[in-house]
């Protein structure tokens, strides 16, 4: 059974990378808008505050899979109907940049309420303390509120991230070729569907040590710098 | 940190008009999922390959035209249709009177007939018959398989779809379902071959439920290509080379009246 899905190892790994790949650079972009959408929502400007909240309660509560075809699909037509008139026609988006996109968005507001949650529960003095010694408000920011954000929130980031990995298969519904999809076609390919199944399985067990580890050793790391 | 967000976004705005430029017109587009073995599947390295391929490539040559294949999943591949993602599903689709009401299809390419796999110690002696009641699996989303069931079986079959072939045979052989319904070509192709299944009873071919056989699917209003790619067509079926294809990949020739 092994040697009819050896020879597509290749092309599978292409796949599991790609799977890795969508997360590492999906998951930075959500955590900078998580972090832009949690300051939001304390913004003194009403509009604003109201926008982050917004954009928190619709993307928190859309299934990922409706965000991806809208991303995917609706661009394409956005697009289409925009160049229309110029008289120029167009192939529409990658599907990977619409999955990363789409998941960059949905996953910044599950990031936002982490954010959002941990900074309700700092100690006022922090800000006290920075305002007493003359900082601005954005120092208080970069130098103070974000350095501790960023420690006290890994452990609950971490699993954001093994979540965004999971999510990210279906990004195989548009036809990005990830681990989810790649398995799929060597399975209708070799006809061995339970060998590759598990195979894949094993995979993303893989991509999750590898995740895990990284996120010990920051969390190690973080540790030593208290 | 608008600044970060502001720039990210022209940076991915970049991305787009870097990652769509416009393409001469006279490309057609084809969308095909390859994870079906043998009509469409994916080479050992990563190259599609099968006879809706091999056909493609074929009819692509004879009109001289150029054509963009991509792999596209079979759940979305009519919502890429819609949008303009592709022009035309290279997947050979059943046709039917509700998709030819949505879309324009090309000629029929061959005609397939309808079974039901099961196990090889089943007992057959009753045929169809004998699966009234029971749960019976066949592929999600596809009309014509539904309503074939619901046609000989009764409108309450229970019914349970399945992504794929593979996934409806894996519960096959776990017996969460007494039989698995398709068309006979797969079936006979990827599973009775194994010698670990048989049909219940002779395929049924009866236009009723097969319909006007299996072609290429396209946007409504796409006359001029459908017209194109039916030329190639006829003119490949007629060098035999379309027979050709069809004893390469499921050892017999197509129905193609």
């Amino acid at each position: 059974m092994i040697e009819i899905v050896a020879p597509y190892m290749s092309f599978w790994l292409e796949g599991a990378a790609l799977t890795l790949g969508l997360s590492a650079v999906s998951f930075p972009v959500a955590l900078l808008i998580g972090l832009a959408v949690a300051f939001a929502t304390v913004s003194p400007s009403r509009v604003v505050s109201l926008a982050a909240a917004a954009y928190i309660n619709i993307f928190r509560g859309l299934p990922e899979i409706i965000v991806i075809f809208v991303v995917f699909y609706g661009s394409t037509i956005v697009l289409k109907a925009l160049a229309a008139p110029l008289g120029i026609t167009v192939g529409g988006i990658n599907p990977v940049l619409a999955a990363t996109v789409a998941l960059s968005i949905q996953f910044g507001s599950y990031a936002a309420v982490i954010f959002k949650d941990w900074m309700a529960v700092f100690p006022k003095g922090y800000t006290e303390a920075g305002l007493a010694i003359g900082m601005t408000r954005s120092r208080i920011r970069r130098r103070i509120v974000v350095p501790l954000l960023m420690r006290s929130a890994t452990p609950a980031l971490g699993n954001l991230f093994l979540v965004m990995l999971k999510i990210s298969a279906l990004a195989s519904l548009i036809g990005v070729a990830e681990l989810s999809r790649t398995t799929g076609i060597i399975a209708g390919s070799t006809r061995e569907p339970l060998v590759c199944y598990l195979i894949a399985a094993v995979m993303y067990l893989a991509i999750s040590a590898i995740a895990g580890f990284v996120q010990y050793r920051f969390e190690a790391f973080v540790e030593r710098t208290r | 940190m608008l600044k970060i967000l502001s720039s990210t976004a022209l940076a991915a705005a970049i991305g787009i008009a870097f990652l769509s430029p416009a393409r001469a017109e006279d490309a057609i587009k084809i969308g095909i999922d390859a994870a079906y073995k043998p009509f469409a599947y994916v080479e050992a390295n990563g190259e599609m390959a099968g006879f809706e391929v091999d056909l493609i490539k074929a009819v692509c040559e004879e009109i001289k035209a150029k054509c963009e294949l991509s792999n596209v999943p079979w759940d979305g591949i009519f919502t890429a249709l819609e949008t303009g993602t592709i022009d035309m599903i290279g997947t050979t689709v059943t046709k039917t009177a509700v998709r030819l009401e949505k879309y324009d299809a090309s000629r029929m390419i061959y005609r397939v007939g309808f079974g039901f796999l099961v196990l090889n110690d089943a007992d057959t002696s009753k045929g169809i018959e004998g699966l009234k009641g029971q749960p019976i699996g066949t592929i999600v989303g596809t009309q014509s398989y539904y309503d074939y069931i619901k046609g000989v079986l009764g409108e309450d079959a229970d019914i349970r779809g399945y992504d794929t072939a593979d996934a409806a045979v894996l519960d096959l052989d776990a017996g969460r379902i007494a039989a698995f319904q398709s068309d006979n070509i797969q079936l006979g192709q990827a599973y009775i071959s194994t010698g670990r299944y048989k049909l219940a009873a002779e395929p049924t071919f009866d236009p009723k439920y097969v319909g006007e056989g299996r072609a290429w699917f396209y946007r409504k209003g796409s006359t001029d290509l459908v017209g194109r790619i039916d030329k190639g067509l006829d003119a490949v079926i007629a060098s035999g080379k379309a027979d050709e294809l069809g004893l390469k990949y499921f050892n017999t020739k197509l129905t193609t009246e």
